[in-house]
């Protein structure tokens, strides 16, 4: 089953193309919705499949994967292959589910749109077949290519109401910003071919050509590799673009960027993992990007008014974690060689997909039917939305990393990574309190969310109803996920036995645990209860705050809070600075290059034209009209061959 | 004998004149007669030759005559079809002093 | 007119060309010959076995005649 795995972005795109190409009467339900969900659901259904083969064993990887040749230059062929491994398959789950239940979802959400439907579901379509592409690619370029079709396809959908001016310049701001991260990406993959001379993952996992180049040059490319991460997956210092592209409809912040385009930057840095390892310095910068991203978009979140920002910030604070694990996992690979932050990672990443994807969703159902994104206008949602504001009750205390729900068991992994990890490099101590302090937060204002959205008195008038069918369905299956996702990690061998397959020839230490060890070993820790006493602190400080009346919110206005307050709603002026920086410097150097090229180059070229049109204006002249000068310029012409013919040449032959 | 040198000097010296009439005398029709006198000194050279050496194929023969007879019978057309054309400028513009048409200027 | 000075000298220079070139030209020697009008005669309307220039006089004749007749044309009166 394993070998027809390349089918799974087939349909998706198959979709794309009839709902495109065909005629519009032929569109059926939804303006081409059907189309979609046929093309999702297929595709998760080969999805399906091909998981359940990687579970029982069987991976394809390496020379056994079918590939087809694109381009043959010189002596070096460019492929296109398949890969599939556990990392793959877990991609896969998260891609397949997500994406499925988002295009029902949209079948609701996306009711008055009219005819932009179709280009609506057109879009989707293509950007779930390039990222199943994305993730099942077998070397570095096929990978940047459907990664570049990402942020195209990202583009596109945040853009989607293009007629609103935030909308399209939201749009173009995330494409340039995560530009200058492919840049990296581009220019790290560049290097590796230029020393090894291949992108496979095949010849650079297991053939060793990667170490064989010099040390300096393997740091710079994996590290530059990872800036393709941060800029994908929003990190600092280019996540700004994550809170503007909330501009696109819900569903499109539900599906693109909180549970597939930005994971894209994880699902990066985990494949790149063999070569990570052989450079301890990449892991570093790894891990403290991510540790300084959660930090600083958990602060932000705090003050944020907007839903969906709020949202968008948790996205790039968890994906922060995400990072912040692999890059700790790493020092706990080479060190110690235990899967441990590797996997606490990726199953982070599995189970935030799951809940992110239900807030987002939830948010939207809120959204769609108060109409406005401002909390401070919602209030009271709780008695008339009972399903939507359960699931995201859920959704929230998943994310705040209460058992037995899915986020206490990744968070905690997580944070356990980075603190061993902090055996062998005090950074990753450093870096486990901004975690912890992150946790804290991240309840915090999870539930100061929900609070202002559930419960009190509404604060403005609005006419709420809970949300049709085809929205509160997907809201529910995802929130069982949510819980039970956690489960995963005692089924079978345990998550981190699955993962560890994935990391390619370093020699990793693994004794399959009972799984009630595991259990055990969780629950004995220290640190676990660290993070779920803060957990719980988070969530009962907004609860005095938000909830209970007779708190004076306007303390935090004045003072030194005042000024902190004010910083944080600017976004710490990150997003400032850039524009200010954007405006003067890169605007300064593009007209500096814009009188260039209007003075001197078009100086060149005009003084081309200016001297053959001169010239041929004082030549004109000679023509005068008068016979008796034309004959007489003949005459002596005549005179002068004569001269040449019979004194000269005579003259030169004698020479 | 006269050296045939003395023809040919003779011819070269009439196509002088001729070419100087041609460029510089400023009536029309005197340019025309300034032709002639060039056709005339080309006339003047074949039959010199011709003159000169008449047994070619051994049979005595005349080519050279016979081309300037050829040659005065196309003069004489030439200047026909010219001074219809000096007389259409005329009633054109008024003149035939050819310093005054040169109209295909600049 | 200062235009008429290098007209002049071309011209001299030109005959003077000539003149020097046809000096040093090595002429066959020869005397000249007596053609008589009846020699110009049979060469034109040929009773010799090698050329005769019949034909190429009518032709001329048909020109001389279509260039007298276009002349006529060109200096025709336009009528109003």
């Amino acid at each position: 089953m394993l070998e027809y795995a390349w089918l799974i972005p087939v349909f998706p795109f198959v979709a794309f193309l009839l709902i495109s190409l065909l005629p519009k009467r032929t569109l059926f339900w939804e303006d081409g919705g059907g189309y979609a969900i046929g093309g999702a659901a297929s595709a998760f259904i080969v999805s399906m499949l091909v998981i359940w083969d990687v579970i029982n064993g069987h991976t394809l990887t390496g020379p056994a994967a079918p590939e087809a040749t694109w381009l043959v230059i010189g002596s070096f062929t460019i492929k296109f292959g398949i890969w599939i491994d556990q990392l793959t398959a877990l991609m896969l789950i998260v891609v397949s589910v997500v994406g499925t239940l988002v295009v029902i979802y949209s079948g609701g959400y996306m009711h008055e749109e009219g005819g932009r439907r179709r280009r609506y579901y057109a879009e989707i379509m293509l950007f779930i077949s390039v990222m199943y592409g994305l993730v099942i690619a077998s070397n570095y370029l096929e990978m940047f290519i459907f990664w570049e079709l990402v942020g195209l396809c990202s583009y596109l959908l945040i853009g989607f109401w293009y007629e609103k001016p935030s909308a399209a310049s939201a749009a173009k701001r995330a494409f340039i910003v995560t530009r200058v991260g492919d840049i990296m990406f581009m220019a790290g993959i560049i290097i590796i071919f230029k020393y090894v001379g291949s992108f496979d993952f095949e010849t650079l996992f297991h053939g060793g050509g990667f170490a064989s180049m010099p040390a300096n040059m393997q740091t710079l490319s994996t590290a530059l590799i990872f800036g393709g991460a941060i800029g994908k997956s929003a990190q600092f210092p280019l996540h700004e673009w994550l809170p503007d592209a909330m501009e696109g409809p819900t569903t499109v912040s539900a599906l693109i960027h909180a549970a597939t385009m930005v994971k894209a930057g994880v699902y990066l840095t985990a494949r790149t993992y063999p070569l990570l390892v052989a450079t301890p310095d990449s892991l570093i910068l790894v891990a403290v990007i991510g540790g300084v991203t959660a930090l600083i978009a958990a602060t932000v979140a705090l003050v944020a008014t907007d839903i969906k920002r709020v949202l968008a910030y948790s996205t790039i604070s968890q994906l922060g974690y995400m990072i912040l694990g692999l890059g700790a996992g790493g020092y706990l690979v080479i060190h110690a060689s235990t899967p441990n932050g590797y996997s606490a990672a990726t199953f982070h990443l599995m189970n935030h997909a799951f809940f992110k994807a239900l807030l987002f969703l939830c948010a939207g159902s809120v959204i769609h039917a108060v109409g406005t994104n401002d909390m401070r206008l919602m209030g009271g949602l709780g008695k008339k939305m009972r399903i939507t504001s359960t699931t995201m009750l859920i959704g929230a205390l998943a994310i705040a990393g209460v058992p037995p729900l899915s986020g206490f068991w990744s968070k905690d992994e997580v944070l356990a990574a980075v603190y061993h990890a902090g055996d062998w490099d005090p950074v990753f101590t450093l870096l486990w309190i901004l975690g912890i302090a992150t946790a804290f937060m991240t309840a915090f204002y999870m539930f100061r969310m929900w609070f202002l959205t559930f419960t009190g008195e509404p604060r403005s008038e609005y006419h709420a109803h809970e949300s049709p069918k085809i929205m509160t369905v997907p809201l529910m299956i995802l929130a069982g996920l949510a819980i039970v996702s956690g489960f995963a990690l005692f089924i079978g061998q345990g998550f981190k036995g699955f993962m560890a397959g994935a990391i390619g020839d370093t020699p990793i230490h693994y004794e399959a645990e009972p799984l009630g060890d595991i259990a055990v070993e969780i629950f004995t820790d220290p640190l676990t209860y660290v993070s779920l006493v803060l957990a719980v602190a988070g969530i009962l400080i907004a609860y005095r705050i938000y909830y209970m009346p007779g708190f004076d919110r306007s303390v935090f206005a004045r003072g030194v809070p005042g000024a902190f307050q004010r910083a944080l709603e600017n976004r710490w002026y990150i997003s400032k600075f850039y524009d200010d920086f954007a405006y003067k410097v890169v605007y300064g150097f593009s007209i500096v290059a814009d009188l260039f090229d209007r003075y001197v180059i078009d100086g060149m070229v005009n003084g081309f034209a200016y001297l053959g049109a001169n010239t041929g204006n004082r030549i004109r002249k000679a023509q005068s009209g008068n016979v008796q000068r034309y004959a007489s310029l003949i005459v002596v012409g005549i005179v002068l061959l004569l001269i040449f013919v019979i004194y000269v040449v005579p003259w030169g032959r004698g020479l | 004998m006269i050296p045939i040198e003395y023809w040919l000097v003779f011819s070269s010296l009439l196509f002088a004149i001729g070419a100087y009439g041609v460029m510089s005398k400023k009536n029309a029709i005197v340019v025309l007669m300034s032709i002639e006198i060039m056709l005339n000194a080309a006339n003047i050279n074949f039959v010199a030759f011709s003159s000169y050496h008449t047994t070619l194929h051994g049979v005595a023969e005349a080519s050279g005559q016979v081309f300037a007879l050829f040659s005065i019978a196309i003069a004489a057309a030439e200047v026909a079809v010219g001074l219809g054309i000096i007389l259409a400028v005329y009633r054109r513009y008024q003149t035939i002093d050819v310093d005054k048409i040169n109209i295909l200027r600049w | 007119m200062r235009t008429a000075v290098p007209r002049i000298l071309a011209i001299i220079v030109l005959a003077i060309l000539f003149i020097v070139t046809i000096y040093q030209v090595d002429w066959p020697n020869g005397a000249m010959d007596d053609t008589t009008n009846e020699d110009v005669g049979q060469t034109l309307f040929g009773t010799s076995n090698d050329v005769g220039y019949g034909l190429i006089v009518l032709l001329i004749g048909l020109l001389l005649l279509v260039a007298l007749l276009g002349g006529v044309f060109l200096a025709k009166e336009e009528k109003e």
